[in-house]
């Protein structure tokens, strides 16, 4: 089953659509582990904020006057389109949080599973997002002459795709060693026990599940104008389900291993997908992906991180009784 | 007895849900599109989703686990049961009709039955058991993987396959002899053909059309094999499988309060969805009656499943997916953890959902369901019958 097979051509736009994938997969994954891992809200829905943003962009771009591909108006547009992106996903987080997270646990889950759910039925039943069909999203990042080829236009969504991880990390990395971060932790560890030291517990969960969310929102622009045309399909609830094993696998409340799981699992994912061990391995692939869920589940239930950072590892370890 | 708003609001749909049984059981019901016809198919579909909705709700209830696998418990019973009705070949008991039919769909029921079962207790063994101890998160991910893994193992099992299939109709056999002159109908004979891949397929072949005379060379050769040889096709009449599905819902709910309230094993779930530790101490075996409980749940999701494909005609790998959802929603609707509660948000769900469905809107069905999740749980977080959730501090 290891042979590779020859008909996998090893290229760099292929890497470069790995990695597009890659920072897509972190980007989501690591607003889930604010919501999830921090906040200890378990979320199955994740994907319908994902699916908000996206066609929050998709539209906006739509209904924008056409501007040519490439100029500073459609550069316009494409910053547009990401904070109205932003703006919907963290309405709805809000309109989805605000009565949801008075539940709690396994009834919080299925409430958000609703959610994705019922987004991507509203979305199937609205024309002016394209039906049950493809939302056609308006080029605007191709420069004009000399970076019309494809794998240019790969590159340079994958230099706004580090961007937005980047960008992502640092925020959630910042919200978190805050005040209101650690008072997030302190409601996850224990909720009764940080309201009785008073935390308002309601409005610190709220603002970090809105943040989730918009972060979601976020990637869900991305998305959209990378791939050029969204579908309910692309929404449904196995991306809610990959997203959340990214975290799992990466350790709840830990950054860093978030993004390494997102290498992880995407990479093996595409190498499957390219076909690099064999057909037989692509054409199982599906359950071989259930596989590792259920396998890394029974052997690694914590993830790979727990929840600790990678700089964690190279921290020097205090001396035995010494104080940290 | 004082008549209060409280009993009068119980009472009240059950009056309902007892009128339509019963027009349903004298006959009345025929498809004519009115509201008592809409109430019926609602009633049988909601039956369908209490036959999934208790596994679901037992499972929750003795280990506080949303079991996604549970729709694909009830997609491999629908398999079960459908190879049964194709190939077992029951229906050519000579017997009276329609007894062979009753005897197939018997049989078919309980194999899909016992298939659902069984491969719950392979998946509470070999996958829940040792993920028990390591949190909440680890275990739903864990059963929405194994639901991943069914699905698609069935898709690519090739006597199973991605296509959906059509339900096999009822066939009545008959001995060659005894086919009227001229048949009253089209019968036919199967013949096995060598497909140009070499494999040998079964296909269904026309002997005599209705109103035609059997060849003599034809009877000759029929009455040579042995057994009957020649079958018309019979239909299953919606009315019909509406009613015994409601008959059975009822029979089954009736033997579970038996095993549950009566029976030793029925207390010692009830000790452990209590407390485990305690339940333990007290001298139960945890592990067998959680064993129990899954092979329960399971095998009441296979009846469904078998069930569910022979009322809509056909079964495919992604059969388990949207009942199972639904399913759950009314688990949760009802109350999770409460049996009667799964009954109830069961009903309760089929018949909105196809009240909805008839007067006001089809494409927005699917969104009910969920719709009406969410409202219930923010107004009565723990369902229509679940008890009142209390944390201890």
């Amino acid at each position: 089953m290891l042979t590779l097979a020859s008909e996998f051509q090893f290229s760099f736009l292929w890497l470069g659509e790995v990695a597009v994938g890659v920072v897509l997969y972190a980007t989501l994954a690591a607003s889930l582990n604010m919501v999830t891992g921090f906040g200890g809200m378990f979320s199955l829905g994740h994907h319908g904020f994902f699916a908000v943003g996206a066609y929050a962009a998709g539209w906006c771009a739509t209904v924008m006057p056409a501007v040519e591909a490439g100029t500073p108006g459609a550069l316009g547009v494409f910053l547009l389109s990401a904070a109205v992106a932003v703006l919907f996903a963290a309405a709805a987080g809000l309109l989805v949080g605000v009565p949801c997270l008075r539940l709690r646990g396994d009834y919080l889950a299925i409430a958000t599973l609703a959610f994705g759910e019922i987004v991507r039925i509203v979305i199937q039943n609205t024309p002016a997002l394209g039906g049950s069909l493809e939302l056609n999203v308006p080029r605007l990042l191709m420069r004009p002459r000399g970076l019309e080829e494809v794998g240019d236009f790969r590159a340079l969504f994958l230099g706004v795709g580090v961007v937005m991880l980047g960008l992502t990390l640092v925020v959630l990395r910042n919200v978190v060693r805050s005040a209101h971060g650690r008072a997030v932790v302190a409601v996850r560890e224990d909720e009764i026990a940080s309201e009785l030291l008073g935390v308002p517990v309601t409005r610190y969960t709220v603002r970090a599940f809105v943040l989730g969310a918009a972060f979601a929102g976020l990637a869900g622009w991305f998305y959209a104008h990378y791939s050029g045309s969204i579908a309910p399909a692309n929404f449904d609830m196995l991306v809610g389900i990959k997203i959340l094993l990214i975290v799992v696998l990466g350790g709840l409340g830990s950054l860093t291993g978030t993004v390494l799981s997102a290498v992880v699992l995407v990479g093996i994912e595409r190498l499957l997908l390219a076909g690099v061990f064999g057909e037989d391995a692509k054409r199982w692939m599906q359950v071989e992906y259930a596989l590792v869920l259920i396998l890394v589940m029974l052997l690694r239930p914590n993830g790979i991180l727990g929840n600790r950072e990678l700089s964690d590892f190279f921290r020097r370890r205090p001396a035995k009784g010494g104080v940290r | 007895m004082t008549l209060r708003l409280r009993n009068l609001a119980r009472a009240l749909p059950a009056l309902a849900l007892g009128y339509v049984v019963a027009r349903m059981f004298a006959g009345d019901v025929g498809g004519d599109g009115t509201l008592l016809d809409y109430l019926a198919i609602g009633t049988a579909q909601g039956a369908i989703y209490a036959f999934v909705a208790l596994g679901y709700t037992m499972v929750y209830g003795v280990i506080r686990l949303i079991n996604f696998a549970h729709g694909e418990f009830f997609m491999v019973g629908a398999f079960a049961g459908y190879f049964v009705l194709r190939d077992a070949g029951i229906e050519k008991l000579a017997w009276p009709q329609p007894w062979p039919l009753v005897a197939s769909y018997a049989v078919a029921l309980v194999a899909g039955a016992l298939a659902a079962a069984l491969l719950a207790l392979l998946a509470e063994a070999l996958c829940y058991r040792p993920i028990r101890k390591a949190g909440r998160i680890a275990a739903l991910l864990t059963a929405v993987g194994l639901s991943l893994l069914l699905q698609n193992l069935a898709r690519q099992w090739p006597p199973i396959g991605p296509t959906q299939r059509p339900w096999p109709a009822p066939r009545l056999w008959a001995a060659a002899a005894d086919v009227p002159s001229p048949a009253d109908g089209n019968y036919y004979e199967i013949r096995t053909f060598k497909s140009p891949s070499g494999e040998s397929v079964d296909r269904e072949k026309l002997v005599v059309a209705k109103g035609q005379r059997l060849t003599p060379a034809n009877l000759q050769r029929l009455e040579a094999l042995p057994g009957p040889q020649v079958f018309r096709k019979g239909e299953l009449s919606p009315a019909l499988v509406d009613r015994s599905i409601v008959l059975m819902l009822g029979l089954s709910t009736l033997v579970l309060w038996f095993l549950v309230q009566r029976t030793k094993t029925g207390k010692a779930m009830r000790a452990v969805s209590e407390d485990h530790a305690a339940a333990r101490l007290m001298g139960v075996n945890v592990n067998r009656v959680i064993a129990a409980t899954f092979f329960l749940g399971a095998f009441l999701a296979g009846l469904g499943g078998v069930a569910f494909c022979a009322k809509y005609g056909q079964v495919d790998p992604l059969s388990g997916f949207m009942p199972g959802l639904k399913a759950f929603i009314a688990a949760v609707v009802g109350g999770i953890g409460s049996i009667p509660g799964a009954v109830v948000g069961g009903l309760f769900l089929g018949v909105s959902e196809n009240l909805f469905a008839a007067y006001v809107s089809t494409e927005w069905k699917d969104a009910l369901a969920f719709v009406l999740l969410v409202a219930v749980l923010l107004s009565k977080p723990t369902g229509l019958l679940g008890r009142p959730y209390r944390e201890k501090i």
